[in-house]
């Protein structure tokens, strides 16, 4: 569009046209002038000064352009306007706190909160001490706007300020002070908090912070809050108790003891809660009603753990609950599928575990269940009565686990593989034979090869090898996978076939079982596969050669640092630098400048074998990267080197990092090593 | 045990970061650092079937196999939220039906046709696109015409079962009484009525494929609630592109009730309805009715 029609565009009625000129603008090479930033960032339609506020983060004149837009939050009554500024400000004006204090002197209090908005979108700590002044101020409405600024900034000196004014006098600027800890994640310590949720109004927005003091007196707060009339208070307290419960280790046992004798309104809340709640609330919610020992709340809490919902923590609590829990559970018969087999799986579990709590009469039941179960059951039931006989089984029940692995869901042959590779170690001999037969070609060929490595036993290594010939490839996979698995003796050949299968992945399971095989046999074999089209064949063979410590292979892993698959160039420089390849270092050279991370990260693992100098050298270079887990990797081997210099190249990679993570590791890298 | 905590492989932070931004980049779908333990649930099936060993291995594997492609979305088919029920979100329906069907009639007969289209993109197992279907189907404005509800995901798993029509009690939590008419008992559960699913199609779509969201063609509602709320800024963006594109001017775009453009998208405009607040794509200047005094 030329410039004139840019013009014109912009002068339209239509606002979307406008839009679109804005965004042209802002492609402009030559930038645009400051009155017509200013005459967009004032348009009538809120899409224009949304495209309006990109450009004018872009301009070439910042200073006038910040003069101008605090002159005109002090001035104008056009909110559009007003708010499009704050935005700019935010964006543009860090490091300008000296130019925000003189508008600020300047202005009217009404106009003075505008610009206190617009420091705290600086997120610029420069701020800090302009706002934490009118914190302290009369103004109880600025005081309110700079608590908010602060919490934009954020950091350690913010959070120490606002816990020092949460007994300041207006309940306004409490209530911000309160929800700007609860924003920032901070711990309150119980004594400073304490005083200021005596007022009802700020106890009533305080749920996180109580949970977050682990101080058992917050508890009586928070039960109170569960029955507010507002379900967002009562969630929010919910939550909080269970951080509380989970936090408060030393006290834990008298918090759960007062939580069990709440009264009916306070379960009613948790139920609500477990029911109707956010993922957050009912993760919290089941955790509650488990420890409370609510039975009640059971069929809901299981139906949480089954959409994934509940923690680690519930589980867990779930367990300890103990052989009581084993009737409430075998209630759940007539539940959804899904619940009834958590029930069921765990019901077994607990029956075991606890067989002196559960009577002989509810064992049988379990026991005729689970049998009923894995022929009848839906899907999700049959993999849960098939998970329960690792705790159940017995060699009668091998034929019928063996038919399961038939299944068509990849659940119940998954749970089936795992109790019968249990009952392996048990009764071998009744496993084998119930494997007798079985179907090497069906669905469930690859879980009966992994079921069959676990036996230690000729006949078993014969059916694994006709497994070889399956028309499935994930069974010749498995095969594979499992005559090494099995030791199996002079198998070393059949393998080498399968480097030439036709599936990609029993080429790469062959290479790799190769690899870990001690003999000889195996060297041809890979050799070939370093010729393989496929790019992680070749790659698999590279390593596999490098691990068996084939010198004499070499020349030909080094002809793959040429490849162009960067899977292929990563692998031979790793193989090269196991077997000391004298040609590493000008492989590492070539590998810092490769674009792929993966090359580059294994020009930093060849590298670390190098003379510490010059390892150091080049794994300096890994710190700069733009990858972060590059960075992890480069930081994690300096450390390994732990010399003077090293140490001082990671304490300045430190100052540079953003990555929360990446700096973590050199934190606690740095503070080990001390 | 499997249900309740399931054993395998763990997933450390740095494997976590890895795979959810290889996830990211093929789906949109963006998993926030406590989520590594669900990641790890869910993903460890994947390993299993794969024959492979641990998450590092697995993450060379979607990052160079041949068939990685085809990993990712099997990945992002265990990984993908797929709650939904029918009549979600009632007061948003009553807008759709009682503000929008009628703009959109009048819209279409202009252009000369009789013809009704809607995308819901991120469909689950079907229940948004059937009660979109019966609330069309029960305005009575579009008898005679050619409706056409089409609903995508990423997931083959709930495509089955929304093509399957078939659903139990969850799905019928906000049932309303007077649409019981459009369903018919069996012994899986409550069937679709044959002349409603008639009117519904399905199809795989993966959202961030631009290109490949041409199949929806032009459409004249987009119900998109709920799903790009899973999605980070950039992949929100990339989406609500490919909205605009496949909506006619002045197509509507309905979001769940916690979903704003505000910081994604200006290229579409707000439409203030009686009971809900909502985006059209915005018509020509020129082609609006002149404003009656």
């Amino acid at each position: 569009m030329t410039r004139d029609g840019l013009e014109e565009a912009f002068h339209s009625a239509d606002p979307d046209v406008r839009r679109q000129a804005v965004q042209r603008m802002s492609r402009r090479p030559e930038g645009t002038p400051l009155t017509q930033i200013l005459d967009a960032l004032s348009d009538p339609d809120w899409r224009v000064r949304r495209e309006a506020i990109s450009l004018a983060a872009q301009t070439r004149e910042r200073d006038a352009l910040i003069d101008a837009l605090m002159s005109l939050l002090v001035e104008t009554d056009n909110i559009g306007l007003r708010n499009a500024s704050i935005e700019v400000l935010g964006m543009v004006a860090q490091g300008e706190s000296s130019k925000f204090v003189k508008a600020c002197d300047g202005a009217s209090q009404g106009a003075r909160k505008f610009l206190v908005e617009a420091m705290g979108k600086t997120r610029d700590p420069q701020m800090v001490d302009h706002l934490e002044s009118l914190v302290r101020g009369s103004d109880a409405n600025v005081a309110a706007a700079a608590v908010e600024a602060l919490v934009r900034i954020g950091g350690a000196r913010v959070e120490r300020l606002l816990k020092e004014q949460l007994s300041a006098p207006h309940l306004f600027l409490r209530i911000s002070i309160v929800e700007g800890l609860t924003r920032l994640g901070t711990r309150v310590p119980w004594e400073q908090l304490g005083p200021a949720v005596e007022d009802a109004i700020v106890r009533r927005i305080s749920a996180d912070l109580l949970g977050r003091t682990g101080e058992p007196q917050a508890l009586e707060f928070l039960i109170e809050l569960t029955t507010d009339a507002s379900p967002q208070a009562s969630s929010a307290a919910i939550r909080a108790i269970a951080e509380l419960t989970n936090e408060a280790v030393a006290h834990r046992e008298e918090l759960i003891e007062r939580l069990s004798a709440c009264n009916d309104a306070f379960r009613h809340a948790l139920h609500e809660a477990l029911l109707h709640g956010d993922t957050a609330t009912r993760q919290g919610a089941a955790y509650l009603a488990v420890l409370c020992r609510d039975d009640n709340a059971l069929e809901a809490v299981i139906q949480a753990i089954a959409d994934d919902v509940a923690t680690k923590e519930t589980v867990e609590a779930l367990r300890n609950w103990g052989g009581g829990l084993v009737e409430p559970l075998l209630m759940q018969r007539g539940s959804e599928p899904g619940v009834w087999a958590i029930a069921l799986e765990l019901a077994a579990e607990l029956s075991c575990r606890h067989a002196d709590q559960v009577p002989d009469a509810t064992r049988d039941r379990i026991r005729s269940l689970i049998e009923r179960e894995l022929t009848d059951g839906t899907d999700a039931v049959r993999a849960a009565a098939a998970e329960s006989l690792r705790w159940w089984g017995e060699p009668r029940d091998c034929r019928a686990l063996v038919e399961c692995l038939s299944s068509s869901s990849h659940q119940v042959r998954a749970a089936a593989t795992r109790t019968l590779e249990s009952l392996a170690k048990r009764v071998p001999a009744a496993v084998e034979e119930a494997l007798e037969g079985a179907n090497l070609d069906g669905p469930g060929g690859a879980d009966i090869a992994h079921v069959l490595s676990r036996l230690d036993s000729g006949r078993a290594v014969e059916v694994l090898k006709r497994g070889l010939h399956s028309s499935d490839p994930r069974t010749r996979r498995a095969a594979v996978q499992a005559l090494a698995m099995a030791n199996a003796a002079h198998v070393a050949q059949l393998i080498g076939y399968a480097v030439a299968d036709e599936d990609i992945d029993v080429q790469i399971a062959a290479v790799r079982t190769l690899g870990r095989m001690r003999t000889s046999e195996a060297n041809a074999p890979l050799r070939t596969a370093l010729d393989s089209p496929f790019a992680p064949v070749r790659a698999e063979a590279a390593l596999a050669l490098g691990r068996r410590e084939a010198n004499s292979a070499i020349p030909r892993i080094r002809a793959l640092l040429e490849d162009e698959g960067p899977v292929v160039i990563s692998a031979a420089l790793d193989a090269l630098a196991w077997l000391g390849d004298s040609e590493v270092e000008t492989a590492v050279e070539r590998a810092l400048c490769h674009s792929d991370d993966e090359v580059f990260q294994a020009g930093l693992r060849a590298a670390r074998t190098l003379p510490a100098r010059d390892a150091e050298r080049f794994l300096s270079r890994g710190l700069e990267h733009s990858a972060w887990n590059v960075r992890m990797l480069a930081i994690k081997l300096l450390l390994e080197l732990d010399t003077e210099h090293t140490r001082k190249l990671l304490a300045e990679a430190l100052v540079a990092e953003s990555d929360s993570m990446v700096r973590h590791a050199i934190e606690s890298g740095l503070r080990l090593g001390e | 045990m499997t249900l309740l905590d399931a054993a395998g492989p763990t997933l450390s932070l740095k494997e976590f970061r890895l795979l959810r931004d290889l996830v990211n980049q093929f789906c949109g779908i963006y998993f926030a650092d406590d989520s590594a333990y669900i990641v790890e649930r869910r993903l460890r099936e994947r390993l299993r079937e794969l024959g492979i060993e641990d998450f590092a291995e697995y993450y060379r594997y979607l990052q160079y196999h041949p068939k990685a492609l085809a990993e990712l979305e099997a990945a992002a088919e265990v990984l993908t939220t797929n709650e939904t029920y029918f009549f979600r979100e009632a007061y948003q329906l009553r807008a759709f039906t009682d503000e929008i069907l009628p703009v959109v009639r009048g819209r279409a007969l202009a252009r000369g046709s009789k013809r009704l289209d809607v995308w819901s993109a991120g469909c689950s197992s079907g229940e948004e696109v059937y009660t979109i279907a019966m609330l069309v189907d029960a305005t009575g404005l579009f008898e005679g015409w050619d409706v056409r509800v089409f609903g995508n995901d990423i997931s083959r798993r709930v495509l089955r079962k929304a093509r399957g029509a078939t659903y139990r009690s969850a799905s019928f939590r906000t049932m309303i009484p007077d649409y019981e008419r459009y369903f018919i008992d069996t012994d899986e559960g409550r069937q679709v009525h044959p002349r409603i699913r008639s009117m519904c199609h399905f199809g795989h779509l993966n959202l961030m494929n631009h290109r490949r969201a041409a199949i929806v063609g032009r459409v004249d509602v987009t119900f998109c609630r709920n799903v790009l709320i899973y999605f980070d800024d950039a992949s929100r963006r990339k989406v609500l592109d490919t909205i605009y594109q496949r909506l006619h001017r002045g197509g509507y775009l309905l979001l769940g009730h916690s979903e704003s453009l505000l910081h994604s998208s200006t290229a579409f405009e707000i439409a203030q309805l009686t009971t809900d607040i909502v985006y059209r794509r915005p018509v020509p200047y020129t082609e609006l009715p002149p404003r009656s005094h």
